[in-house]
């Protein structure tokens, strides 16, 4: 077995040496490995701690805040800093991190997985620890819902593993349910709550659990906030994490009554990702003021907000994702709380950079109502569906009269350069970011 | 002319964007002259006449919800059947339109009685989609229909398909779609299907004027 793992891991590492100097992707040495030695998992011996994240959004996010403070704390991390989330990659950062005999050299694993695929890269080994963050109407067309997701993580869970669930996801929330190893995190009521779910749709109508309609204290947002079925019980549970204090204008959180952080960037999915981030901080004992302190002001690298120039306009690309609803909801949230007149792209190239889709139903679950606000001038609809985004704005109360469509992407970059008003806000997805940011004259 | 609509289980069976054709549908009708009245229900409403509405439309959900939904409208079964026979125009999209065949049997075993409008079974799994865009054909319109279908469940039994499948992108394995039996409309494609294609929202359209006339 010995010099299987040998095998195993020297051969990863110069798959690896070979991919990185080919410029290859960090997945494959996984792959390539797995073929050979496809449980090669189960002989790897992992440090005492090891913490996984999922759900559907805000997993790159999380783990990468996670590493940060952890090594601010002087811990040795060993992580999936490319964001490659499945079996391939999860196995390429591990035996990395291996010494020949299959040891971890670091002090503590942390990864993101795929809401997916958790229950193939967990088949060998379990985390301690594992964090789910969200679970939302996401990648439909090969997701299928998120109740079907719900059980494909269920798949991957045994009695071993502690679950830290987000409270405030009703859906999430209901992983705990009559289990013992299981602590939560989530928001108090907040000043900017509402009573009323106002979004296209909402998933916390009726309880995951029986069916029965649910009744919500608040909502911070979409279907997350503070809810109790009316019919068994499943309600929001008590947080040991939790945000009891915010203002995203201000750009701050509060973190069980003491712990102040500010936020680099101003959305209450942040927010959420912060507080996740420093439940991990707590779990793997790092004094909490040090985290606080580590997460503050921290500005995330993984590129989700990138500012640039065009000329001399500014504006701020918000990376959302397509077929994914709540997160446009929330990038149409930040460029309508800004006070200067600005101009809006949504822009919906390509679906999917991963799979070939044409699909565009959840264009219908996006709160797109919401661009109608006095700061946004005007909305330039962008793209290969281009048309299909008119046909959806064409339903919405938004003046025809500022809505400008482009199927032509350095079209609508030269219309900007020259009219753009005095702020510009792109709300896109991976897929689609580069086809704008290479026009742009600078980006930070 | 007054043309009233049931969007029926308007916050449950709404997992694709199904709103969109209700909004759609409501457009068109408006432009054909009609004033158009909506009337929402839902898993808690304890009043729903079938008969009273000249377009029903129901889309698609969790297969948990719909199981929800299929124990609630038999409690409206006789009404909506008197709704079909007099020529109704009806319109489910996705997993709706299985909780009207004769049986259900979901992934865990347990057979449902379905709703009885029709004679087909359907049988879900638990473990994979079948997924994928498609372009599908039917003799009420020129135009090829394209969509998405998402589901778990196999259909048996259904003598008038809706459509021929033309060309599938993805893991649906059938040759034919949904069912079209007197003025009702079912598809397993998602979402909204009457914006994708506006000369299938015409035709219902038009047969929903036609029996205001």
């Amino acid at each position: 077995m010995k010099i299987k793992v040998f095998f195993a891991v020297a051969f990863c590492k110069c798959v690896r040496f070979l991919a990185k100097l080919l410029g290859r992707g960090s997945s494959l040495p996984g792959q390539l490995t797995l073929k050979l030695f496809p449980d090669i998992l189960k002989y790897i011996k992992m440090p005492s701690k090891v913490i996984a994240v999922t759900g559907s959004n805000g997993k790159t996010s999380t783990l990468e805040m996670i590493a940060h403070v952890l090594k601010v704390a002087g811990l040795r991390v060993a992580y999936n800093k490319e964001g490659s989330n499945q079996i391939e990659g999860v196995t390429t950062f591990l035996l990395s991190d291996c010494t020949l005999s299959g040891k971890i050299k670091s002090d503590i694993v942390i990864m993101e997985s795929d809401e997916r695929f958790a229950r193939h890269t967990f088949k060998h080994f379990k985390p301690n620890h594992l964090i789910i963050t969200n679970l939302y109407r996401d990648q439909l067309t090969r997701n299928g819902h998120p109740e079907w997701v719900y059980d494909v993580i269920a798949e991957c869970m045994d009695d071993s593993m502690e679950l830290i669930l987000n409270a405030d996801d009703p859906l999430v929330s209901k992983f705990g349910k009559d289990r013992d190893k299981v602590r939560y995190f989530g928001a108090d009521k907040l000043s900017i709550d509402e009573e009323e779910n106002t979004s296209v749709y909402n998933d916390g109508k009726y309880c995951p659990c029986c069916k029965a309609p649910m009744e919500y204290d608040y909502y911070h947002y979409n279907h997350i906030g503070s809810y109790h079925c009316t019919s068994c019980g499943h309600k929001r549970n008590d947080t040991v994490w939790t945000i009891t204090d915010a203002s995203l204008k201000e750009g701050y959180i509060v973190v069980n009554g003491k712990y102040k952080i500010t936020l680099s960037f101003s959305s209450i999915y942040h927010c959420y990702n912060t507080l996740a981030a420093f439940a991990a901080a707590d779990i793997a004992g790092v004094d909490p003021e040090v985290a606080a302190k580590a997460l503050s002001g921290y500005d995330l690298r993984s590129g989700r907000i990138v500012e640039f120039t065009l000329g001399d306009k500014q504006g701020t690309l918000l990376v959302s994702k397509h077929e994914n609803s709540i997160s446009y909801d929330q990038s149409i949230r930040v460029a309508r709380a800004d006070k200067r007149e600005c101009s809006v792209v949504v822009m919906v190239d390509a679906i999917s950079r991963k799979y070939q889709t044409y699909e565009t139903s959840w264009l219908w679950d996006i709160d797109f109502e919401l661009l109608k606000s006095d700061n946004i001038k005007e909305v330039l609809l962008v793209g290969r569906y281009a048309s299909d985004l008119a046909t959806r704005f064409s339903f919405t109360d938004i003046d025809k009269e500022i809505i400008k469509t482009f199927e032509d992407i350095p079209e609508s970059v030269e219309y900007l350069r020259k009219c753009g008003k005095d702020y510009i806000y792109v709300i896109t997805c991976f897929s689609d970011k580069e086809k704008f940011l290479t026009l742009a004259d600078s980006r930070r | 002319m007054k043309a009233k609509i049931l969007y029926l289980y308007y916050d449950i069976m709404n997992l694709y964007g199904e709103s969109g054709n209700i909004r759609m549908m409501e457009r068109v009708l408006e432009s054909k002259g009609a004033q158009v009245e909506t009337d929402r229900k839902t898993v808690t409403d304890t009043d729903i006449d079938f008969t009273q509405y000249d377009f029903i439309y129901c889309g698609a959900g969790t297969e948990h919800s719909r199981n929800t939904c299929l124990e609630h409208l038999r409690g409206f079964a006789s009404t909506l059947k008197e709704a079909f026979e007099s020529g109704v125009v009806m319109l489910f999209t996705g997993n709706s339109y299985e909780m009207l065949g004769d049986t259900l049997t979901t992934a865990d075993g347990t057979e449902h009685k379905g709703i009885g409008l029709f004679d087909f079974a359907v049988k879900e799994q638990g473990k994979n989609r079948y997924s994928g865009d498609v372009t599908l054909r039917c003799n009420l319109c020129e135009e090829q229909f394209i969509g998405y279908i998402n589901k778990c469940s196999e259909v048996q039994g259904i003598k008038t398909p809706l459509f021929q499948v033309n060309c599938v992108a993805g893991t649906v394995k059938e040759q034919e779609d949904g069912i079209h039996e007197k003025n009702f409309f079912g598809t397993q494609v998602i979402g909204p299907v009457t914006v994708k294609n506006p000369a299938f929202g015409e035709y219902i359209a038009d047969l929903v004027i036609k029996n205001l006339n």
